[in-house]
């Protein structure tokens, strides 16, 4: 597998406290890795770390087969366009104004202009000044500057930040195709579970600076821990044979909930409810939604 | 550099800064155009020298807050817009520095060009009977040049380390009261410690007060080589603190 982004150790102290602890990234080529954690989690310093905006305190970064240093950066950086936290941009000029310094700077032809706002939708608000642009627009020409220059790794940090569902929606869609149109690989990353699960093939998951989970969405959903779901004619009777049996469960309004534990085990448990006179209606294997797995992973409840 | 100079053009396109030299150089013309003590006919003899005398003066009321707010509209955009960590992924730092630093240069040429037509035009508008003093014409000219580049150069490093632009518009609007202020302080001394003052640090001339005609006449004075060696040493110390601030400041 050939990784477009790896770090090693990568950690970022500031007044002698840890914002980023040797992190570990391994985001692929051609993947949309989703990059999770709660606010002030340190997705920003490390995605910051990995364009060389904030130096790190330790550990290296590679990006696309080349490890980063001062002289490397910006031919590196050459071949990845970002969006980090809010949008960049001049606000007395206008948006079509604006991408034409990126392509200055970037050493992009400028025809390249009218193909990136055609990709963000953006050709009728191009000579609007971007001072004037509602938030969606705005996060729309950062990525068009972003795009310019048909990078190979795109860094978006919470792209969809300010904008509205239907804003959120376009964003969302917008990214899930630049991999296969373009041969893009994206990180993109949010403190929203729901987002990342809508768009991510790869996902990692960082809690206080520290990377606690990191591999593809469909391994994070298969290795997360099952639960069953019990129905009976008389739960509290179940409830008691099961505490008595020492199985850690939750009684619920109408059901049981515990957590999944092997078939043959489970078989008898189950006989003993039912000799239990409780009355067996309904076992069921429940899968941990991704807010579950983040707090089983964290191990506490976090705002998201 | 050449591209960074290019783009910081393009981000100065609808910014209006020709205004402020053209604007200042003006109202500086239409001050000394209608100062009746320049039509006195005993003023015409020395009138170029009352010219260059008055000058400095009155620059060191404007050119403060005026390059204050230069500084600031070359910079602000940048914080407004939170384009840094944009631009620091296409460019070095160090060059977003020098780049606007250039622009402000050429800004300043223009003030300076601007002033240098102004006193010839003012000479001829006035009918003065003295021909224009070439070394001390020059003189104002290259001190207007260099310490408007010194002022521009600590405002420019207030606005890009400040993201409030109050603060280094107010910095600026300070300087331009300090500045007049060191006037009245002993020349040589306590002025030559006040880098707003140095527009009339840098004069050759000098006003001499005659008791027994009870009136005042300008002298040549002898230029402050040591105070401006000084004034330039520092403003390289300060070229280079800022640039290391600015490269040190986190996106």
């Amino acid at each position: 597998m050939t990784l477009a982004v790896k770090t090693g150790n990568l950690s970022k102290r500031y007044n002698g406290s840890d914002c980023v602890s040797n992190v570990d990234l391994r985001i692929p080529e051609g993947s949309i890795y989703g990059f999770l954690g709660p606010n002030g989690a340190g997705k920003s310093t490390t995605m910051k770390m990995l364009l060389g905006l904030v130096k790190p305190s330790g550990g290296e970064v590679e990006v696309l087969g080349h490890t980063m240093n001062d002289k490397n950066r910006l031919a590196i950086l050459k071949e990845t366009g970002s969006l980090i936290e809010s949008p960049s941009y001049y606000a007395h000029l206008t948006g079509r104004e604006n991408l034409e310094i990126v392509c200055l700077l970037k050493g992009v032809p400028k025809k390249e202009i009218n193909d990136v706002l055609a990709i963000v939708r953006m050709e009728k608000q191009q000579n609007k000044k971007a001072g004037q642009y509602s938030l969606g627009m705005k996060q729309r020409l950062g990525l068009a500057a972003a795009l310019l220059g048909r990078p190979r790794l795109l860094l978006l940090d919470e792209p969809t930040n300010g904008l509205d569902p239907a804003g959120i929606q376009e964003m969302r869609e917008l990214i899930c195709s630049l991999p296969g149109k373009y041969g893009m690989t994206v990180m993109v990353s949010s403190h929203l579970l729901t987002e990342i699960d809508q768009m991510a093939t790869h996902t990692g998951i960082i809690d206080r600076g520290e990377l606690i989970f990191q591999d593809s969405l469909a391994h994070l959903y298969e290795h997360s821990r099952k639960q069953i779901r019990l129905r009976t004619m008389d739960n509290q009777a179940a409830f008691r044979y099961l505490t008595g049996q020492e199985i850690a469960c939750r009684l619920e309004k109408d059901s049981i909930l515990f957590k999944d534990m092997a078939d043959d085990r489970l078989s008898m448990l189950m006989a003993g409810v039912a000799k239990s006179g409780a009355g067996l209606l309904r076992i069921e294997e429940q899968q941990q939604n991704l807010e579950d797995i983040f707090l089983d992973l964290t191990g506490r409840k976090v705002s998201l | 550099m050449i591209t960074a100079l290019h783009a910081e053009c393009m981000k100065t396109k609808r910014r209006f800064l020709w205004l402020l030299p053209f604007g200042v150089v003006f109202l500086e013309f239409l001050w000394m155009a209608t100062n009746s003590y320049l039509r006195k006919p005993e003023v015409s003899s020395e009138g170029f020298y009352t010219l260059l005398f008055q000058f400095p003066l009155i620059n060191t009321i404007f050119m403060p807050l005026t390059l204050a707010a230069m500084a600031s509209r070359l910079c602000d955009a940048e914080n407004k817009g939170d384009t840094y960590k944009l631009l620091c992924t296409m460019q070095q730092k160090k060059y977003i520095f020098d780049a606007k630093l250039l622009l402000g240069i050429f800004y300043i040429l223009l003030f300076t060009a601007l002033e240098a037509g102004v006193i010839p035009l003012l000479g001829n508008l006035h009918s003065f009977t003295q021909k224009l003093p070439l070394r001390h014409y020059f003189t104002f000219l290259a001190v207007f040049f260099l310490v408007s580049l010194v002022l521009f150069l600590l405002q420019q490093i207030l606005s890009l380390l400040i993201p409030n632009q109050l603060i280094p518009l107010f910095a600026g609007l300070l300087g331009s009261m300090v500045g007049i202020f060191s006037a009245f302080f002993p020349m040589g001394k306590l002025a030559g410690l006040v880098p707003w003052g140095y527009y009339m640090m840098g004069m050759t001339l000098s006003s001499v007060y005659e008791k027994s005609t009870r009136s005042m006449h300008l002298v040549e004075a002898p230029f402050a080589w040591g105070w401006f060696a000084a004034f330039l040493a520092a403003s390289v110390l300060l070229y280079l603190a800022g640039r290391h601030l600015f490269l040190k400041k986190e996106v």
